[in-house]
């Protein structure tokens, strides 16, 4: 199951490149690989705490009690809150890792994949309980720093080469992430 | 009272005062546009009036239940009704197949395959086929008896087979004896 | 007159999807087929109208500390009702009900559509209620037809269909893959911003000054 689940996050349903979520750090983001893997490292831990407060809430709060309704004001409210603490606890902990993290943090709220792996967790069949959440976060987060990581190694290359004055920027990162969805395309004809 | 309005209890009241507002506005909504529960789909594999009940928690190897429901037919016979999500078989997804039972016996009254799943072939199920199943009980299906909802595509028969097993399995934790 | 700048503004010269590139990952994913697009586009204006009204009458009462907060709780909140309401109006007609499975869980993932933060941040929380509601209208309408062009591009390549109407046999199937929406979605921003740079170099050397570029950001 474990390995269903990884298998399925990484590759076969990859965040990034198949489910088209968390783009925009993805975009925005990538242009060099340590940011990229911070990030990635970042959003991954928010994503498995996020899965384990979220699921426990819908499943065993919510539902119950009818108000199934109120889920996206309570999830978003659940993620903003995590980041919120988390931007804290690293300010706290480490100053030059917040320095170099500092503007992507607020960012995390916003991202698509953290939400999305939340929402996703409640319908998806390979998760039938809080520690199943909790590795589909990890699994998701460690597919979506994979994708972004090998885009930013991409980036970095094409940077340096000469672009036509309209593909540069957004156009030519949306095409190189075409090719590298291309690749993971494959991954979708695995059946377990 | 001005001393009370700190900035910062006014920021946490104003986000409350929002989030109250908002949270009573979306329960009045959510009554408003509360749809009903579709349940035309067991009628139209046996006629009668259904009420939904809880799907009982039981291990299932074949498939999941999505819905059930009990109901009693024009000459009073009590029915249990199952939405079924079979598991697949190899290239055949899920089938998605309505069986309904005779409470007190099993037998299968009526069925039919509201969704097929995707598979690599375009598959027609054979209705006639799974009429024949009508009036046998439950429990004498025998899982991947290839005769039984045959049509060619041997992987989705099987998982429509899947929903059946499921039926068998659900009806004898539930119901049986 | 601040109506049209507001509307040049929303579909051509910050046209969300094409020139801001924000909410990229609702736009790829919706954009496979042209219902999709103009379904998700509808549900994104509604929202985008409604938060931006709501901002917009509570602008001076919001303390600016929680600000955040605020319009995030708002935002949900109308995501919530345009939930609600597609799921009420698909189980009518069967249409709806397509394009609401279509969204999936990109439709709780409007609340966090950053074009529609960026537009209450930027826009609502500092001017008035109708300026707002026209700006909401009018970023929306541009992102819509920006995400309906794009579906209709992938469904005529894709499908050789559009709307759901078949037009002819030939298909291509690259483009109804996520490989397609990426490539087809940066060859439209290319396009876009070619075009666009080659009108206001015209206007510069003379002719009607229609798409005068904004100097100050909004």
């Amino acid at each position: 199951m474990v390995f269903s689940l990884a298998i399925a996050g990484i590759f076969i349903s990859n965040y990034v490149v198949v489910q088209f979520l968390g783009i925009c750090p993805f975009l925005g983001l990538s242009k060099k690989v340590d940011s990229a893997l911070g990030m990635g490292v970042a959003v991954t831990f928010v994503m498995v705490l996020a899965s384990l407060i979220t699921y426990p809430i819908y499943t065993y709060i919510m539902l119950p009690n009818g108000i199934e309704y109120l889920e996206i004001i309570v999830f978003i409210f659940v993620i903003a809150s995590l980041v919120q603490i988390l931007e804290m606890v690293i300010r706290k902990m480490s100053p030059s890792l917040y320095k170099a993290m500092g503007v992507y943090l607020p960012l995390i709220t916003t991202n698509c994949a953290i939400l999305g792996v939340a929402e996703i967790n409640l319908t998806y069949e390979l998760v039938t309980g809080v520690f199943s959440a909790a590795l589909n976060g990890l699994f998701s987060g460690i597919g979506f720093t994979l994708a972004i990581v090998i885009l930013a190694g991409l980036r970095e290359k094409i940077d340096k080469l000469p672009t036509p004055k309209h593909m540069r920027g957004f156009p030519i990162s949306m095409i190189t992430a075409g090719i590298m969805a291309m690749a993971f395309y494959v991954f979708t004809f695995i059946t377990m | 009272m001005k001393k009370i309005l700190t900035p910062s209890v006014k920021c946490v009241l104003t986000l409350v005062i929002i989030a109250v507002v908002c949270v009573a506005a979306l329960a009045i909504l959510n009554d408003l546009l509360y749809v009903p529960p579709d349940f035309s789909a067991f009628s139209n594999a046996y006629e009668a009036e259904y009420d939904q009940v809880e799907v009982a928690d039981v291990a299932l190897t074949s498939g999941k239940v999505l819905l059930a429901v009990e109901g009693s037919d024009s000459q009073g016979k009590q029915l249990v009704g199952l939405y079924i999500e079979s598991a697949g078989y190899g290239k055949a997804k899920a089938f998605t197949v309505i069986i309904v039972l005779e409470k007190d016996t099993g037998i299968i009254l009526g069925s039919y395959i509201k969704e097929q799943g995707s598979s690599a072939a375009p598959y027609d199920y054979d209705e006639s086929k799974l009429a024949v199943l009508n009036g046998t009980n439950v429990a004498d299906i025998v899982p991947k008896d290839p005769e039984m909802v045959v049509t060619g595509a041997t992987h989705s028969s099987y998982a429509v087979m899947n929903a059946f097993v499921t039926a068998q399995e659900y009806y004898q934790a539930v119901y049986g004896e | 007159m601040k109506v049209k700048e507001l509307a040049l503004d929303g579909i051509v010269r910050q046209n969300p999807a094409l020139k801001l590139v924000l909410g990229t990952c609702s736009i790829l994913a919706l954009s496979n087929e042209a219902i999709n697009g103009l379904g998700m586009g509808a549900a994104v204006t509604f929202v985008l109208i409604c938060s931006n009204l709501v901002i917009s009458i509570l602008r001076n009462i919001i303390p600016d500390k929680v600000r955040i907060p605020a319009f995030i709780l708002i935002i949900a909140t109308f995501v919530t009702v345009v939930k609600m309401l597609l799921y009420y109006l698909g189980s009518k007609s069967a249409a709806i009900m397509g394009i609401y499975n279509a969204m999936g869980v990109f439709l709780p993932l409007i609340v966090v559509n950053c074009i529609i933060l960026a537009r209450a941040e930027s826009f609502a929380s500092h001017n008035t209620i109708g300026l707002s509601v026209m700006d909401g209208l009018f970023m929306g309408i541009g992102y819509t037809v920006a995400l309906t062009l794009l579906g209709a591009v992938r469904e005529i390549l894709g499908n050789g269909s559009i709307f759901g109407v078949a037009l002819w046999n030939f298909k291509i199937a690259f483009f109804t893959t996520p490989a397609g929406a990426f490539m087809t979605y940066g060859m439209f921003i290319a396009l876009f911003t070619f075009v666009y740079d080659r009108i206001v170099r015209k206007q510069k050397l003379g002719g009607a000054k229609i798409l005068k570029p904004k100097t100050t950001e909004v």
